[in-house]
């Protein structure tokens, strides 16, 4: 799907205000960063971008509706926050089962983690299947 | 500020509120999980229908001003939720998803059970395809007449007289606003499931 084509439906959504705008500020802002710049976009960095959107409502919201929406242009994902090696990302298929069954293997060590949803932060992608323009 | 905050720190900072749902929307992604969230959401927004019933009055807004709201509240919580668009006919509220993530609500004045009936034929046979992820629908039922529980009971005392069967397999019971029917979609043959509620608008206070 174009990003252009995206912004139309949109627009004729009838979505919120808060949350349309939160919407096109997001789809603007990675079409600016493009595929290689927006693989790894944590909720701090979209806060950032969105000066203008108060209600972190809101942004949640149009986060929701941009990755799990027919017409959705992001995927959420999860990492952990490692103190000694940063940011570990998870597979997809890991991130779904600690969020939902709340089993997780350490990505190195293969310990479990109790208690995922305690340790997981969330991330979001532009879908690959997405295009600017 | 959400941060870098973890799942669980964010569900905390946002419990009851819009955004709690689309956390939970966004990382619970199978069809079952999101018919049992869209439930819940649902369940709040009648709720706040009913909280708001002396603006909801009869002579002041109309069914698909009910409907409108319930979508928007959806919308607020990150649901792809619509009003009145055409699939097989004009639904009342319709929620789609990735992966052809579907549910389908048709709500009803409550003008006794032969009207209902309409919604429920309207649901099963028009708009409602059973399909994988696309199995469940509801019927919504907004009364401002007293006693809703008794509308819905006389409603679930109707259903043996439609023209297929339909098996109620969660009664009405005390404390409850809503039953829950099956029966085989007719163009899949795959069960249906329905879950018919009623928002209570009656408000005549007496003070």
């Amino acid at each position: 799907m174009r990003l252009a084509q995206t912004k139309e439906i949109l627009q004729s959504s009838g979505l919120p205000d808060d949350v349309l705008a939160a919407c096109l500020g997001l789809v603007d802002w990675i079409e600016f960063l493009g595929h290689d710049q927006a693989q790894f976009l944590t909720l701090a960095q979209i806060e950032k971008a969105l000066p203008d959107v108060a209600e972190p409502d809101a942004i949640l919201a149009a986060l929701s509706i941009l990755s799990t929406s027919e017409f959705s242009v992001l995927e959420v994902h999860g990492y952990l926050d490692d103190f000694e090696s940063g940011p570990m990302t998870l597979a997809d298929e890991d991130f779904r089962s600690a969020m939902m069954d709340g089993i997780l293997a350490h990505p190195k060590s293969g310990e479990l983690i109790e208690r995922p949803r305690e340790h997981v932060r969330l991330f979001y992608s532009m879908a690959l299947e997405v295009v600017s323009g | 500020m959400m941060g870098n905050m973890t799942v669980a720190e964010l569900l905390c900072a946002t419990a009851g509120t819009p955004g709690e749902i689309a956390i939970n929307w966004m990382i619970n992604q199978s069809y079952d999980e999101r018919f049992k969230l869209l439930e819940r959401s649902l369940d709040d927004c009648y709720r706040r229908l009913t909280d708001a019933r002396q603006h909801n009055r009869e002579d002041v807004v109309g069914e698909d001003q009910l409907s409108v709201q319930i979508v928007n509240m959806l919308q607020s919580a990150g649901i792809q939720a619509e009003h009145d668009p055409q699939v097989g006919g004009h639904v009342d509220i319709l929620v789609r998803g990735k992966n052809g993530f579907l549910w389908v609500g048709e709500a009803k004045i409550y003008r006794g059970p032969a009207y209902v009936k309409g919604g429920f034929l309207q649901l099963s046979t028009r708009y409602g395809i059973a399909q994988e992820g696309r199995d469940r629908g509801e019927i919504v039922i907004y009364c401002w007449q007293p006693r809703a529980w008794a509308a819905l009971e006389a409603w679930q005392a109707h259903l043996p007289q439609l023209e297929f069967p339909v098996k109620v397999v969660e009664e009405l019971g005390d404390g409850k606003l809503y039953f829950r029917t099956e029966h085989r979609c007719p163009a899949t043959g795959i069960t249906f499931h329905v879950r018919h509620i009623i928002v209570p608008l009656f408000f005549e206070p007496l003070k």
